[in-house]
């Protein structure tokens, strides 16, 4: 390994920085390709830990800000969270100063000569653009009922309601959309607004509703949820034995979307306590939960029947088609046709959700994809089980992500994209640099993208995450933002230690529940900031153009020479 | 090839979501299992230092995604692959069908320079539950490694921890070989005696 590194040093011109191009000035010079070492994985983690501990350490006031480290070549990065702020999950965010520049040991990315290799050719980027030193971002306190309240006109009041009772029947909002979406941005909802202000930022009530309004669209989506988990109940049980080959296919469809579905809602988020009551029977052959023992099988007579459809499909069955279910069996059913398992509680509405929304018409065909049931899980809980509007506000999360759920990966290669755009902008040295190892397809950031960093942090922070996300404050695609902060946050041992594919993408997925997400917010919100400020400079958007301008963003970036 | 015979072997576990690819690998890496899987988003790896043959080798385990909506990624994942393992839960014979498109896509993928003789292992997995749950027999599933040129084929509870490390010694033995063979053409002496597959044959039985 030491070889192979200062092979490469040598290579580089003696670049520390390990982004330059591997084989500057020396022409004659092959590529290497590097295998996979875990202990460069080992050693980014510990050196990326140094660098944290250093920082931290580093209690000095504002550097001078002539510095030539500082200010202009600045990306973001000596700017870092103060050390002294408790960052403690789930507690109310103190404010955050942040840029103390604090660490001077930190590479900058543009004081060295950058090579950029091209399909024209290598390129020396002298210089990027001059920007401003980070700007002082605020992170705020939750918002809380009272605060709220405050926001709307008062609803009329029962005696002796407590303030989230009367949350249900507050009046217009009488502030601008705007100042609601700055302050969840800027501090995120506490838990008891959690279920209120999610209904308006994930899509079931407009901004401008009144009571009456709010109570009318609720009856609707209500109705029209029933109506859509009744069309495949009893899809699953008006089919008899003399069905068509056709309906056939289509329960199977339906049944296997079934089987997938409960495959998944099994595992997932079962350590929160909101589904701990919820239980799981196995009723046929899978055993993911408890090998059920004979005896307990044929418990009840009810428990009986709802297992004896479930148990035809799954015998050995070489045709391909299922047998149909007895529509006696099913219609007792909290199993349907196709379930591999007895399902209570949130669970049941879980798989219920999904399952309808497999079925609908917003799915667009996409059918059950894995990654779905963590999306809808922390939506349900928020909803505190109300089935219907978690239904709803899945929809409408589904329609911003669903793309990234297509069969052909369209949607995700371009999100990928996209970030490859943003990398090329922020961080020329990132990018050259996982260009360099082949790491530039961004696979690593996949999950991050699919599941909206479900799976990188703890459940309270992936609930502050998506209320950032909803409430459009700058952006509709604040995860581009946040992936790329998570990025710069690890870039030096990205850049320092990893030289293959495989090392970052097990750097990073190591990086699950190991994060601190204040950090991560402040440095997204100053990663946009920076971008627009690009933006601007380069004539992408102008004075005329109004918020959000995202969408365009990125495509007349990269329309640019850069 | 840089610094003769490279002690990285990249091994695929594919399989459809459910059947135990995720606690296969943890049972064979961490000596643990736990009910409390997650459905894998995308891919991951762990890696385990193994002994085979007198060499000390780095076994890379790539445990990815049992849906096939995410096989657009598979290419970047399976490119260079050593070896690769067939999983299906012998409780559910759909998982055992699609044994085959597995492999194909695979192969597909992964492009190796010699599909033909390219190492798969299958394992059967969850065999500790119930024999009357059971829905592919060890004759159907013998059959059909067979048909496939002799894949090793092996019973495992990755929750009990039964047979799980001899299919991925054979699965790390298979890959060492294979690394032989695709060395012999860059010229390199090897000491590693490439014998027919009798260890195949052998390792194709299931004690449980």
């Amino acid at each position: 390994m030491i070889a192979e590194r200062s092979g490469r040093d040598r290579a580089s011109g003696g670049g520390g920085d390990g982004a330059g191009a591997q084989h500057a000035g020396h022409p004659d010079l092959e590529p290497i390709q590097y295998t996979f070492e875990p202990a460069r994985v080992e050693l980014a983690h510990w050196a990326h830990q140094m660098q944290v501990a250093r920082a931290e350490m580093a209690h000095q006031p504002i550097n001078d800000p002539d510095d030539p480290l500082l200010g202009t070549f600045d990306l973001l990065s000596h700017a870092d969270v103060d050390a002294a702020s408790p960052g403690a999950r789930g507690a109310a965010i103190e404010p955050i100063r942040i840029a103390r520049p604090v660490d001077h040991a930190r590479d900058v990315v543009w004081d060295r000569t950058v090579e950029a290799d091209t399909s024209i050719g290598k390129f020396e980027i002298l210089s990027t653009d001059f920007a401003p030193p980070p700007r002082e971002i605020v992170r705020g306190e939750p918002v809380s009922l009272e605060t709220w309240r405050s926001w709307f006109h008062e609803g009329p009041r029962l005696p002796d309601e407590t303030e989230e009772q009367a949350c249900t029947r507050i009046g217009r909002l009488r502030v601008h959309p705007s100042v609601v979406r700055e302050a969840i941005f800027r501090g995120g909802l506490e838990n008891a607004v959690r279920p209120h202000a999610w209904r308006f930022l994930f899509g079931i009530f407009p901004w401008s509703s009144s009571v009456a309004e709010r109570n009318q669209i609720r009856a609707d989506r209500q109705a029209r949820y029933m109506a859509l988990k009744r069309a495949w109940k009893s899809q699953l049980q008006n089919l008899h034995d003399s069905a068509s080959l056709g309906e056939h296919i289509v329960k199977d469809d339906l049944a296997d979307n079934i089987m997938r579905i409960e495959k998944d809602v099994v595992r997932t988020d079962r350590g929160h306590p909101f589904f701990a009551s919820s239980t799981v029977r196995q009723i046929t052959q899978t055993d993911l939960q408890r090998p059920q023992s004979p005896t307990q099988a044929p418990l009840a007579g009810s428990s009986a029947a709802r297992g004896a459809p479930a148990a035809r499909t799954s015998l050995p069955n070489s045709g391909g088609a299922s047998l149909p279910a007895s529509p006696r069996s099913s219609t007792a059913s909290t199993a349907p046709f196709g379930s591999q398992f007895r399902l209570t509680g949130h669970l049941e509405q879980l798989r219920d959700i999904l399952v309808t929304y497999s079925t609908s018409p917003e799915n667009d065909g996409l059918g059950f994809v894995q990654g779905m049931a963590d999306l809808a899980a922390p939506i349900l809980v928020v909803m505190k089980g109300n089935e219907a509007d978690t239904y709803w506000c899945f929809v409408w999360m589904m329609e911003r992500l669903k793309d990234n759920f297509r069969k052909d990966g369209s949607g995700m290669r371009r999100n990928l994209e996209t970030m490859e755009t943003m990398m090329r902008v922020l961080d020329p040295g990132l990018h050259v640099h996982l260009k360099v190892i082949d790491a530039l397809n961004l696979f690593c950031c996949f999950r991050w993208f699919l599941v909206l960093f479900k799976r990188e942090f703890e459940f309270d922070d992936v609930l502050r995450i998506w209320e950032l996300w909803a409430s459009d404050r700058y952006t509709t695609d604040l995860q581009h933002f946040i992936a790329m902060a998570i990025l710069d946050e690890h870039r030096d041992a990205i850049v320092r230690h990893l030289l293959t594919f495989d090392e970052v993408l097990k750097y990073i997925n190591d990086l699950s529940m190991n994060m601190r997400l204040d950090r991560i917010l402040v440095r997204a919100e100053q990663l946009y900031l920076r971008f627009e400020g690009i933006a601007r400079s380069r004539g992408c958007i102008s004075d005329r153009d109004v918020e959000p301008f995202e969408k365009t963003l990125v495509e007349r970036l990269d329309s640019l020479e850069l | 090839m840089r610094g003769g015979r490279k002690a990285l072997l990249k091994v695929i576990i594919l399989g459809d979501s459910g059947v135990g690819k995720t606690s296969l690998m943890n049972q064979y890496v961490n000596n643990k299992f736990s009910t409390q899987y997650k459905a894998t988003i995308g891919a991951d790896f762990l890696t385990k230092e193994v002994l085979v043959e007198e060499r000390s080798v780095t076994m890379q385990i790539w445990d990815t995604a049992g849906q096939e909506r995410f096989q657009s990624l598979g290419v970047a994942f399976y490119r260079g692959a050593d070896c690769c393992a067939l999983v299906y839960d012998v409780n559910n014979v759909k998982s055992f069908e699609n044994l085959d498109s597995w492999r194909d896509e695979f192969l597909l993928q992964a492009n190796p320079r010699d599909p033909e003789n390219f190492p798969f292992v299958v394992i059967g997995n969850k065999v500790d539950v119930e024999e009357s749950k059971r829905q592919v027999t060890q004759k159907r599933a013998m059959a059909w490694c067979q048909q496939k040129g002799n894949i090793p084929y092996f019973e495992t509870s990755a929750k009990e921890g039964i047979n799980v490390e001899q299919a991925f010694f054979t699965i790390a033995k298979n890959s060492l070989k294979q690394e032989a063979d695709v060395e012999l053409y860059s010229d390199f002496p090897d000491p590693i005696k490439i014998d027919g597959d009798t260890s195949v044959a052998k390792s194709a039985g299931c004690e449980c």
